[in-house]
Formats: structure tokens, C-alpha cells, sequence
């Protein structure tokens, strides 16, 4: 972190100081009044659909990217739901100059869901599909479980790199571009997660 | 065991030599000493599949591993598809897509030529699009794989050799 973050401060937005992430950040994509105006379109939606539901319903996300747009979309869904967060493991890659040179191995649940889903109706909520690899691995685990319907929200949606294409992705937020995004739950090497606004990050930050 | 049908090796001037096939066999492995060596064998695949499949280029072996990670099954380069003939028939112009994926039946091309360089790479999947519109295949351009794979902490370079792929069994 000290290595990265600078210490030359800044104007600083909404009366909070994130200057010392600017030199970082290329431009704002999305400010904090467009994500909560179309977070709470999509709470409506969803309340729409899952109007005739009832308590059958459950939302969880997968953590930790999507607090941020968890806790805005479960107040934003005015509906009788229950709610719990997934964790997996995230790949790492190996190095070759470690003493032990291992495998990354497999995804693993390091936090399974408290709720039972069978004959439920499912909500996954999740920041961004881009490769939908994550996904589809939690998919086919929650499928397992013999849910009534399983549906995806997104945040961010990015086709172009899709590999896993058969998702039930249902509530998509926006298209994200061609850019690496960060803020709002979205991190770079566990950074910028705490920005209020989706800004994207400055390419020569993770490119070679 | 086959081989003990095979007709035994001798020096007969009189008769026509025996095939290269017969003549090869010059020791008969016991059974148990096969068992031990694809034991040996599935051993290392399982420390390391990776070191048995020769990949183009560094960042087609991490995109394997992000897949395996992720339970996907993948193949690396299994089909061939010809693209253009000579007026003789025989095949002038292949693609061979990078990977295949079977849960998605979908093919992956990876790229890391910069965005100026990759106008024959598009050529060819255009070409392919047209003879097989049946076919899934995504392109990966390098700012693609740049941003995707920094998620997973991973640096792509640009690309500097291209040698031939395949599996090396």
C-alpha cells in the first residue's frame, strides 16, 4: 500500500479525502448519484418480479467485492427476502522464484451459505461478470441444491469477454466498458474498494 | 498380453526378414513394471499437468491454470480448421484456435500482439466465422487479457516467440 499510494494530497470530492487515490484513477465512470439511481431502478425491478414469491426469496452475494451494491440493493427491494454472503477462495498466481514452487490449485467455498435453498427462489447478487468463471462455479454449486429458480444481478456486465454464457444473469446494472474498473466494492490488489464512485483505474497501474 | 502371440525372433536366412514392427520388439516389459511407470506418470500429470502440454506462450499456460481453477475442462489446441485450399486440393491455410472448452463449447484465441499487429489473426477468425457460423470462438485481445488476468494478479507481456503448440506425450 505505502508503496503504491502517494503522499501529495488533493482536492478532495464529496468532502471526503480520496485524493491520495487520484493519481491512480484515469477518470470517474460512474458517480455515487448514477450508481444509487440505477441501483434502486433494479430494486424495483426485482421487486416486481418477485412480487408473487414472498418469503421464498433469497439474495446473497459473494464476497467482498459486492458489499457496496449488496447492502444498497437489499434495502432497495422492498420485499420479505432472507440474505447471507458466499466466500471463495481467489486464484494466485504462483512464482517461480519461491522456495516452494506449488500449483494454485482449485476454487474452494471458505464460507458456505447458512440458509438451506431447496424449493427456494435464489437471487445471486455479484459486482461484475466478465469472464463469468466465478459465477458459474458458484451456479453449478447453488444448482446442486435444488433451488425453485436461480437468477443473477450484476452491477457490471462485460460480454465481450464471456466465457461461461449460460448464465441466468437477469438484473444488469450497467455495461461495463473495455477498462479496468475500480471503486465501489471493485479493487485493484485489494484497493479502491472504498471509493463511492466507479472510476477506472490508469493502465500503465496493471499493465506491463 | 498380445506379444506372447507374436512368432519368435530367429535368424532364418532361408525365409523373408521379419517387419520392422516384430523386430523392434526386442524386450518384453512385465506387467508390473508398466503399472509402476503409469503410476510414476500419473503421478507427476497430477504435481503438474501443465509441464505436459507445450504452450505458445506464458500467459496460454496462467489462462490454463485460471481455468482449471475454476473447474473448467479445456483442451488445448485439439482441432484444426482449414481455412483456404490450393487449386489441388491439399489445405494452404489453417487456424487452430488456442483452447477449446467443452462445459461452454466455446474456443478461445488468445492474443498478445499489440492491437496494431493483429489484423491476420482477425482475417483468419473472420474466415472461419464464414465457414463455420456454428462455431463459438472468442478473441482475446492483449488489453483483454492485460485487464482480465491483473485480476488474478497476473502481468502480460507482449509476445515474443510463437512456436508450434500441441501436447507433448
Amino acid at each position: 500500500m505505502s508503496n503504491i499510494l502517494p503522499t501529495a494530497t488533493l482536492p478532495s470530492p464529496d468532502g471526503l479525502d480520496y485524493s491520495a487515490l487520484s493519481p491512480h484513477i484515469s477518470r470517474v465512470l460512474y458517480s455515487k448519484e448514477a450508481i444509487a439511481q440505477r441501483v434502486t431502478q433494479l430494486g424495483q425491478q426485482i421487486t416486481a418480479d418477485y412480487a408473487e414469491v414472498g418469503r421464498e426469496l433469497v439474495v446473497f452475494g459473494i464476497l467482498k467485492g459486492v458489499l457496496p451494491f449488496l447492502v444498497d440493493l437489499l434495502r432497495a427491494i422492498d420485499l420479505p427476502l432472507q440474505t447471507d454472503v458466499m466466500s471463495i477462495t481467489g486464484y494466485k498466481p504462483v512464482s517461480d522464484d519461491g522456495p516452494q514452487r506449488r500449483l494454485p490449485g482449485v476454487v474452494r467455498i471458505t464460507k458456505d451459505l447458512d440458509i438451506p435453498l431447496s424449493g427456494r427462489h435464489v437471487l445471486i447478487v455479484e459486482d461484475m461478470v466478465d469472464t463469468g468463471l466465478t459465477l458459474n462455479f458458484i451456479a453449478k454449486m447453488i444448482r446442486l441444491r435444488q433451488p425453485s429458480s436461480l437468477a443473477i444481478a450484476t452491477l457490471f456486465n462485460r460480454e465481450a469477454n464471456r466465457l461461461a454464457w449460460n448464465l441466468p444473469i437477469r438484473y444488469s446494472g450497467f455495461e461495463a466498458p473495455d477498462d479496468f474498473l475500480v471503486g465501489y466494492g471493485l479493487d485493484y490488489r485489494e484497493q479502491f474498494r472504498n471509493l463511492p464512485y466507479v472510476a477506472i483505474l490508469k493502465k500503465e497501474i496493471y499493465a506491463l | 498380453m498380445t506379444l506372447t502371440l507374436l512368432p519368435p525372433i530367429v535368424e532364418q536366412t532361408d525365409k523373408p526378414p521379419v517387419s520392422k514392427l516384430t523386430a523392434r520388439i526386442t524386450r518384453v516389459r512385465l506387467i508390473s513394471e508398466l503399472i509402476r511407470t503409469r503410476g510414476t506418470r500419473k503421478k507427476k500429470w497430477r504435481s503438474n499437468p501443465y509441464q505436459f502440454v507445450r504452450f505458445a506462450h506464458p500467459v496460454e499456460a496462467e489462462f490454463a491454470k485460471v481455468l482449471t481453477y475454476y473447474r473448467v475442462r479445456w483442451l488445448y489446441e485439439p482441432h484444426q480448421f482449414p481455412l483456404n485450399w490450393h487449386p489441388d486440393g491439399t489445405v494452404a491455410k489453417m487456424f487452430s484456435p488456442d483452447f477449446y472448452l467443452p462445459e461452454f463449447d466455446l474456443y478461445a484465441e488468445l492474443t498478445t500482439q499489440k492491437q496494431t499487429l493483429v489484423t491476420r489473426k482477425n482475417a483468419k477468425l473472420r474466415r472461419l466465422r464464414e465457414l463455420h457460423p456454428e462455431i463459438n470462438i472468442r478473441l482475446f485481445y492483449r488489453k483483454d487479457l492485460q485487464r482480465m488476468l491483473a485480476r488474478f494478479g497476473i502481468a502480460v507481456s507482449s509476445q515474443t516467440v510463437t512456436p508450434p503448440g500441441g501436447l507433448v506425450v
